[in-house]
């Protein structure tokens, strides 16, 4: 999976979702969301990108948030 | 012999609670205060003669030939226009009457021409019954003196019905057909006394004229003087066929009027719960593709993208595909193949087809065309009323008092709806359109919007959110209801939100364009008019923020406490004839039929036991997701049925990079369309005149698909998926798609009552239909909301990435034409070109000047995704800075230009905003020059498989 892509859609999610006050449920929708609607492999793709310095930097700290919720629930 | 004709009650049928009774010829009739004398007759089985009534129309009471004595009245009253009075004494047959009316006849058949026997409407003509009708014997006038027949001239130029004047009786049917029917206004009559004709426009042709060809005033006339050229070429129909249109959403009800296995013409169906008698041009009279030359009918296969196609047995076609996709899912893993479901096949086709990739690939990797339109409906509506579907029935913009349209073109998209929701603006409703362009809708003949909100393409969520601030911060809010339907946190977080200055008129004026004394207005009468209805299209969802809109528009309706009545409501207009249906029956990659997510362990057991296997508890790819996993390599097979992804989906070069990746895609289809040039089998589809099964219209009317003729390639496209299940080791056997209908209603609640039998007595229904609600749900939400409490959510504005720059610096959006309906596989290939023959780019006349363009020079549309060349249309529907243009024609490439944006939450492109610029040019792009080579080289490599050399 393109890697831009993915990021960038990662970050549009977020975008939407990061108006909520209540930012602790932010990060809980935006992980519902990539779990929901996103294909394994699309996650797998974000959750690679993030393990990269480099390309973590490009994720909004929402989707890394949301992201490291992910992680623990499939550890 | 012709067609047993339906009843025509003479006027329209009358709704009150009081109720009148009259003695008809000495029968008691009891109607509804309000109707005519002739209708009760009628009632009674009484039928009095008519020529310039029929029920689709007010009466007019021009041709004296209903006369009546009523007891206690002086003269002969017409019955068509006299309304029935308590006690009173009607007589319908006297000699009195019988002597008059033969008088009126035998002034009508004077002027008339007597060719009966070889006229295409004989035995279907109502001067000729009512001649019978009356005893008409001798005409004391001659045939010659005063008539006028041999003077006026036939005209032909409109390609489906001929018009010719010496037959006109000048009932004005026609007339008050096109005003009240279709709501055009394009006929009159000219001229006097025995001159007098029936003209269109000032003295034009039909096609010079305001026609729009829906065939209202050739249903209404009496006589053989407008007549469908079908009919004048084949004669008349033997039998007939209730059946459904396959183009747009409104899904109007059609009588397939046949000869033999010949379509002669279709008939729009009187009690059609979507059309009630009206259609338009495309159900009405372009139905010619299914017969077309072009139909490949033989399953056909190659090795390669650039090998020729080789014809085989169906058998043969679908073991080389099973045999492709297990070799490709054994190699690649289950997850590299997938299917495509068709939103214009019906709902059976499409619930085997993602059964198939459930069970016999056993993914989800099933997707279908609303990913491209609708899917922001679905998420939006889910998220905030609980139900992915719009909330009314048609029928229901009748008692709207305010009708606000966002991004949808009714008059050519959804015409018949169109036609609808016009009558009802001209009775008196408000009607607020929300459009970058002036649509039809925002003027036209005694149509005017109270507001025409021209916002620059991609600002639609500023726009939502301005307007609700305005019902928020200026009381306009529905409390009671609010505090009674929706949940309160949910609410006072948007309340809080939306009240922002970010989001006032004032901001958004900045943002939108408009002037923020314009939206308060708007929002003030969308708020305060008692019932108000919002009818949205692809203009709301096709945008990196559609979802977001969608949201915002359920939250505008639930704040001013607009759903779950008639009259109200939140009303996506559908694209395609079955989007409905095809998101219904779990087309999406994350959800079962009835929307039900993969990851529900309890709805997953229903199906596996059902399906006797087990089932992919992960959501599988979307459409675009595909292309990105055949790029990198995971994703090799593909099963499409009746969808040209390469055509219609945006950023063409990248969809053609990832399909040349594929290493087997099968097509199913009625034409070698632009993604069968990338296919490895084709399977020859049928189309909806040669199958069985159902459609979901937008207001989730499911009505039946009956077979007309046999499937021209020996298999309805349900049967091919079928074969193609077997050959990959899952047998489904279904003897008939009924079957197929009773699996779905007992796995999916909301079909739990549908059945065919059920259709068959009621005509249509609408779903929900299940114990709760065994007649089906015209309206939604009633009494509150699906998903419990309604949920307002939050909507911020988050401007799209595609941005105008110094290098592109206009925008362009695109939709459609009233003629052509979507790729244009099937309106392409019939006479709807006489109306739109190209894809043109609509530009300002300011733009035009400031690059030297003239209305039709030829100009180069470059974006950052690619670049076409069409022809420039000089217009000020559109606004200075945005270009429009359709997207109808493959050559066109307009999805050359579209980019990979998407909604957020759906992944549904944003074909609506790209930055282009546009400049004179001389040829080709580089694309089209290559797009002309390759459909070059296909048709090369299909001609040696329609040779027997081969
Ligand atoms: S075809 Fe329709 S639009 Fe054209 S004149 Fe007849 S009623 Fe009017
Ligand atoms: S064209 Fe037909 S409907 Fe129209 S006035 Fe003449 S006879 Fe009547
Ligand atoms: S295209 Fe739509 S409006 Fe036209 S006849 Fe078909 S269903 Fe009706
Ligand atoms: S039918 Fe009543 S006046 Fe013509």
């Amino acid at each position: 999976m393109d890697t831009d892509y993915i990021i960038r859609m990662a970050n549009q999610i977020a975008d939407a979702l990061g108006i909520n006050p209540d930012q602790e449920q932010a990060v809980a929708e935006l992980a519902d969301h990539l779990t929901r609607f996103w294909e394994p492999r699309m996650r797998s793709a974000l959750l690679a990108a993030a393990a990269d310095p480099g390309l973590r930097a490009q994720l909004t700290p929402l989707v890394t948030l949301a992201l490291d919720r992910i992680a623990a629930v499939t550890v | 012999m012709s067609l047993p004709r339906e009843t025509d009650y003479g006027t329209p049928a009358r709704q009150s609670e009081a109720l009148v009774t009259v003695s008809i010829d000495g029968m008691d009739v009891t109607v509804p205060a309000g109707t005519s004398v002739m209708r009760a007759a009628q009632d009674a089985d009484t039928a009095i003669p008519k020529l310039c009534a029929t029920d689709s129309l007010e009466p007019f009471g021009s041709c004296r030939l209903c006369l009546v004595e009523i007891e206690g009245r002086k003269g002969y009253p017409a019955s068509c226009t006299t309304l029935v009075e308590p006690g009173m004494v009607v007589h319908t047959q006297t000699p009195r009457l019988a002597e008059l009316r033969r008088n009126v006849m035998e002034l009508y058949i004077s002027d008339h021409p007597l060719d009966c026997l070889t006229c295409p409407t004989n035995g279907n003509c109502e001067l000729q019954d009512m001649a019978g009708v009356v005893g008409l014997r001798e005409v004391r006038y001659g045939f010659k003196g005063e008539n006028h027949f041999c003077e006026s001239k036939k005209d032909e130029s409109n390609p489906y019905f001929s018009y010719d004047p010496a037959k006109c009786i000048v009932c004005n049917r026609c007339v008050r057909a096109c005003e009240e029917t279709q709501g055009t206004f394009a006929l009159t009559i000219s001229g006097r006394g025995f001159e007098s004709r029936v003209s269109p426009g000032q003295d034009q042709s039909f096609m010079e004229s305001e026609c729009v060809s829906c065939g209202a005033c050739v249903n209404a006339c009496p006589t053989a003087t407008l007549t469908e050229k079908s009919v004048i070429k084949i004669g008349q129909a033997e039998r007939s066929v209730t059946t459904t249109c396959a183009y747009c959403g409104v899904g109007c009800s059609f009588k397939a009027e046949v000869k033999g296995n010949q379509v002669v013409r279709m008939v729009p169906a009187k009690d059609g719960g979507a059309n009630q008698g009206h259609a338009c041009v495309k159900g009405r009279f372009a139905w010619g593709y299914a017969t077309h030359a072009d139909r490949i009918t033989t399953p056909m296969i190659r090795p390669s993208i650039d090998a020729p196609w080789q014809k085989v047995s169906w058998d043969e076609a679908v073991a080389y595909a099973a045999g492709e996709f297990k070799r490709i899912q054994a190699k690649y893993g289950r997850s590299a193949v997938g299917g495509i479901t068709s939103s214009r096949c019906t709902n059976e086709e499409t619930y085997l087809v993602q059964k198939l990739v459930r069970t016999a690939f056993g993914n989800n990797n099933v997707d279908t065309c609303a990913r491209v339109c609708h899917s922001p409906t679905g998420y939006g509506l889910k998220q905030t009323l609980g139900e992915s579907a719009g909330t009314q029935d048609f029928a229901s913009v009748m008692q709207s008092d305010v009708v606000m349209v966002i991004g949808a073109n009714p008059t050519d998209g959804h015409p018949v709806f169109g036609s609808l929701l016009k009558r009802r603006i001209r009775e008196g409703a408000k009607l607020i359109v929300v459009d970058p362009r002036s649509i039809d809708l925002v003027r036209t003949p005694h149509v005017a919007a109270s507001h025409h909100l021209k916002l620059m393409p991609g600002t639609n969520v500023a726009m939502v959110n301005a307007l609700a601030h305005t019902i928020v911060t200026e009381g306009l809010v529905a409390e009671a209801y609010v505090a009674e339907r929706c949940e309160g946190p949910a609410f006072e977080a948007w309340r809080e939100f939306v009240a922002r200055p970010e989001n006032s008129p004032e901001a958004a004026e900045a943002i939108t364009g408009v002037p923020a004394s314009e939206i308060r207005a708007a929002a003030r009468l969308y708020a305060t008019a008692g019932n108000s209805a919002i009818y949205y299209g692809l203009g709301v969802t096709e945008h990196s923020q559609g979802s977001t809109t969608v949201m915002g528009i359920a939250n505008l309706a639930m704040a001013t406490g607009n759903v779950g009545r008639p009259g109200v409501g939140v009303n996506p207009l559908r694209g395609q004839n079955n989007v409905q249906g095809s998101c219904d029956m779990g087309s999406f990659p994350h959800e079962l039929p009835g929307y039900r997510h993969v990851s529900d362990a309890t709805t997953r057991a229903l199906f596996e036991s059902a399906w006797n296997v087990s089932i992919d508890p992960e959501p599988g790819l979307r459409i675009p997701n595909m292309f990105e996993a055949a790029l990198d390599g995971s994703f090799k097979g593909i099963y499409i049925q009746g969808e040209d992804i390469v055509q219609s989906d945006p950023n063409t070069q990248h969809v053609e990079s990832a399909m040349a990746q594929m290493e087997c895609v099968v097509v199913q289809d009625l034409f070698l369309n632009e993604t069968a040039k990338w296919a490895h089998v084709f399977l020859p589809g049928s189309s909806f005149l040669e199958k069985d099964g159902t459609f979901t219209n937008a207001e989730r009317r499911i009505s039946r698909v009956r077979k007309v003729m046999p499937p021209l390639a020996g298999k309805a496209d349900w049967e091919a998926t079928l074969a193609l299940a077997a050959a990959l080791g899952y047998p489904m056997t279904y003897s008939h798609p009924s079957e197929i209908m009773d699996e779905i209603a007992r796995l999916t609640p909301s079909f739990h009552g549908v059945n065919y039998a059920l259709l068959e007595s009621r005509g249509s229904i609408q779903w929900p239909c299940n114990e709760a609600a065994p007649d089906g749900t015209p309206t939604m939400h009633v009494g509150g909301f699906i998903r419990g409490k309604g949920r307002f959510m939050l909507t911020p504005y988050v401007p799209t990435t595609e941005k105008v720059t110094r290098r592109f610096p206009l925008i362009l959006t695109t939709g459609r034409i009233l003629s052509q309906y979507n790729v244009g596989a099937q309106t392409r290939r019939t006479d709807n070109t006489a109306w739109h023959a190209e894809d043109r780019l609509e530009i300002h006349p300011v733009d035009a000047e400031d690059r030297g363009i003239k209305d039709g020079d030829w100009v180069g549309i470059a974006s950052r995704a690619g670049e076409t060349v069409l022809r420039a249309t000089i217009t000020e529907r559109v606004q200075p800075g945005v270009v429009y243009t359709t997207f109808h024609f493959p050559e066109s490439g307009a999805n050359v230009i579209t980019t990979d944006n998407s909604d957020w939450a759906t992944n549904c492109p944003e074909y609506k905003v790209t930055a282009v610029q546009v400049t004179l040019c001389t040829q080709p792009s580089e694309w089209q020059q290559r797009f002309e080579r390759r459909r070059q080289q296909q048709q090369g490599l299909l001609l040696p498989a329609v040779s027997p050399a081969n």
